[in-house]
């Protein structure tokens, strides 16, 4: 299993619709380099085996798309609006109960090697 | 005549009164007259003593009688009662008592004279007598209404109002006669023009307005005459007050060149309004006998040859209204080499080129110049051919073997006429000395081996040309599960679907596939009964959901 941080083997693992995504990367990355130097990251669980939610973190837990091995994907979510936190919760479950019916891309502000929520997406195959 | 007339009427009436009466006594007083003295006599009837009232002011004085009158009945006229005081003016009808007096003014003048006495008088003393002491000075004549006052006067000769001499006691009335004053003091008792003597403090004897200090008196009328006062006039003091022309005092330069500026030392001279004439008040005259210049003016450089090129010497110059040409405050078009010739002014460092191809050798050489170095003398050095006019320029080189642009090898020092002869390139570093299409080391990050367009991770340095030749990538595309087989592209989640109807159940298979899955496999991992075709949802698992996500 692997421990994903911020890198380009996640991105390279997703193939699928990997060019449509790097025009989303561009536009966190330009976010986040003026917000100082921060950049933004994408990862596509095709699979989530599990999920937990502390005050603090979310933890996805499955397989990225294009990837062969489970990853897992500490999202920091303190001081978040509870309805976003909860909807990422909802998301994850969704994908947990239909395995394979959907995809569960997750953005996130990587800063210090810290993965911070930006937004949660379902997607239907 | 009324009192007369009264009288005998009175007469008559005691005539009436007294009839019959047979005048007892035999006094004779019987015939026609009532006798106070018989003794039948009437009550009403009696004795009264007069006195002779001449002037019928009331009062009587000299001969008395004695008269039988009726009570209450009133004297005879040019008589009265006697028993009082005497009449003390039997003929003045104004005047019949003495009356105290202690004032006397005899000429009617109204200043009396202080006297005392009695005077006959009637209810109020006579014109020229008070009762009262009078006030004040008395009057000095008392025979002359002109004259009441006594003064001390003095001679005054010219009649200017001002005496002179010893002063003497003079009864005047209200004016002062004339040929006296009351007031002495005539400075000039024979000058009816000066009487007064006056205080001056400056003289101004020539009338021109200006005054010199000069405290003294002088003997006039009453105010100072012109040329004399208290106050100083304009442009005092006068510096000369004999010369009307001539009052105020200039401290001026000698300008003997006329040109309106002078030299010092300042001198004092004596004149009119104007500015005398060969004097200035300015004193900055550089050049005394040069009237064309007056002035000093400041410079920083010099342009001695008109060039507009300057060396740099500051100074000062005498001149007239404008700097002179050649004075300058700033450095004109720059540094002169040469101030002393117009021709030659800009330093230019060359040098020499003995074989004429543009190119110097030997060290460098400054030339004043006149924008342009000599001929033979450029202004680059460092020609490694000095007497080759073909060669001039030393380059590095590296053989370019193949011909890409970039050479290999050690580099090689050539003099050439300043390009590399064929074969010969100025970057070395080939990668590949004999392959046109490489030169250079480029990094990678990915590979894709078997042609799919599907990469694998894999980091490293090529010699490559332009771009990375294929299979290396700088840029991930997928992840190829195996990169020997364009074939199978990726990685994939897989659920085994037993039914056929697209969708399976678990438990799921990570395979590495091609563009879609194998038959028997689905993506889609959620059918509720993989065994029937026709049922892929459980309705009791979709409560569970709703039920989660509620």
């Amino acid at each position: 299993m692997h421990r994903l941080a911020g890198s380009r083997w996640v991105m390279g693992r997703w193939a699928r619709g990997y060019r449509a995504m790097k025009r989303v990367i561009a536009s966190l990355l330009l976010v986040a380099a003026m917000a100082g130097t921060a950049f933004a990251d994408v990862f596509v669980f095709e699979t989530v085996d599990e999920f937990d939610h502390t005050s603090q973190v979310q933890r996805f837990r499955g397989i990225l798309q294009g990837g062969a091995e489970p990853s897992e994907l500490d999202v920091r979510v303190t001081g978040y609006p509870e309805s976003m936190t909860t909807s990422c919760e909802r998301m994850a479950l969704m994908a947990m109960a239909r395995p394979g019916r959907y995809l569960l891309r997750i953005t996130t502000t990587v800063d210090n090697q810290a993965h911070y929520l930006e937004v949660c997406r379902l997607i239907r195959r | 005549m009324t009192m007369t007339r009264a009288f005998l009427a009175a007469l008559l009436a005691l005539a009436a009164g007294c009839a019959g009466d047979d005048d007892g006594e035999g006094d004779g007083d019987g015939a026609g007259v009532h006798d106070c003295d018989d003794p039948g006599r009437p009550a009403w009837l009696e004795w009264r003593e007069l006195v002779r009232d001449d002037d019928l002011d009331g009062v009587g004085a000299g001969e008395t009688r004695r008269e039988c009158l009726s009570v209450g009945e009133p004297a005879p006229g040019g008589w009265v009662g006697a028993g009082g005081p005497l009449d003390c003016a039997p003929l003045d009808s104004s005047a019949w008592t003495l009356t105290a007096f202690l004032g006397r003014d005899g000429d009617r003048d109204g200043f009396p004279v202080p006297l005392s006495g009695e005077i006959c008088a009637g209810d109020v003393l006579p014109d020229g007598y008070l009762a009262g002491a009078p006030e004040g000075e008395p009057d000095c004549d008392d025979r002359d209404d002109g004259r009441w006052r006594q003064v001390e006067l003095f001679a005054d000769a010219d009649r200017d109002g001002f005496g002179a001499g010893e002063s003497e006691p003079r009864c005047i009335g209200a004016f002062v006669p004339a040929g006296a004053a009351d007031v002495d003091g005539d400075c000039a008792p024979d000058l009816a023009e000066a009487w007064a003597l006056l205080d001056y403090a400056f003289r101004d004897a020539d009338g021109d307005g200006a005054s010199v200090a000069e405290e003294s008196q002088l003997c006039t009328g009453g105010w100072l005459p012109l040329g004399y006062s208290t106050a100083p006039g304009p442009f005092s003091p006068d510096c000369d007050d004999g010369d009307d022309a001539r009052y105020r005092l200039w401290s001026v330069f000698p300008d003997s060149d006329g040109d309106g500026f002078g030299v010092q030392p300042a001198q004092s001279v004596c004149a009119g309004p104007a500015l005398p004439a060969g004097y200035s008040l300015f004193w900055t005259d550089c050049a005394a006998e040069d009237p064309a210049r007056w002035r000093t003016w400041s410079y920083a450089f010099r342009d001695a040859d008109g060039d507009t090129y300057t060396i740099a010497q500051a100074g000062r110059v005498c001149a007239g209204g404008a700097r002179p040409p050649g004075y300058r405050t700033d450095a004109g078009a720059g540094p002169d080499c040469e101030d002393g010739d117009a021709a030659v002014f800009l330093a230019l460092t060359g040098h020499v080129d003995a074989d004429g191809d543009g190119h110097g050798a030997g060290d460098a050489s400054t030339y004043c110049t006149g924008g342009t170095l000599p001929g033979g003398v450029v202004a680059g050095g460092g020609d490694c051919a000095p007497a080759d006019p073909t060669a001039h320029t030393a380059l590095v080189s590296f053989v370019d073997g193949d011909g890409d642009g970039i050479g290999a090898g050690a580099p090689l020092t050539q003099c050439t006429d300043g390009t590399r002869p064929p074969g010969f390139v100025a970057e070395g570093g080939d990668c590949a000395p004999i392959d046109a299409a490489a030169w250079r080391m480029l990094a990678h990050g990915w590979v894709d081996r078997d042609g799919d367009d599907r990469t694998l991770a894999e980091s490293g340095q090529v010699c490559a040309g332009a771009t990375l030749p294929p299979p290396y990538r700088d840029e991930p595309s997928g992840n190829d599960c195996d990169d020997a087989d364009p074939a199978l592209l990726g990685w994939a989640v897989l659920y085994e679907d037993g039914d056929g109807d697209e969708v399976g159940a678990g438990p799921r298979s990570v395979l590495c596939i091609g563009a879609s899955p194998p038959d028997g496999q689905s993506i889609h991992g959620d059918d509720a009964d993989d065994q029937d075709p026709v049922i892929q949802t459980d309705g009791e698992d979709d409560d569970e959901l709703d039920l989660i996500l509620s």
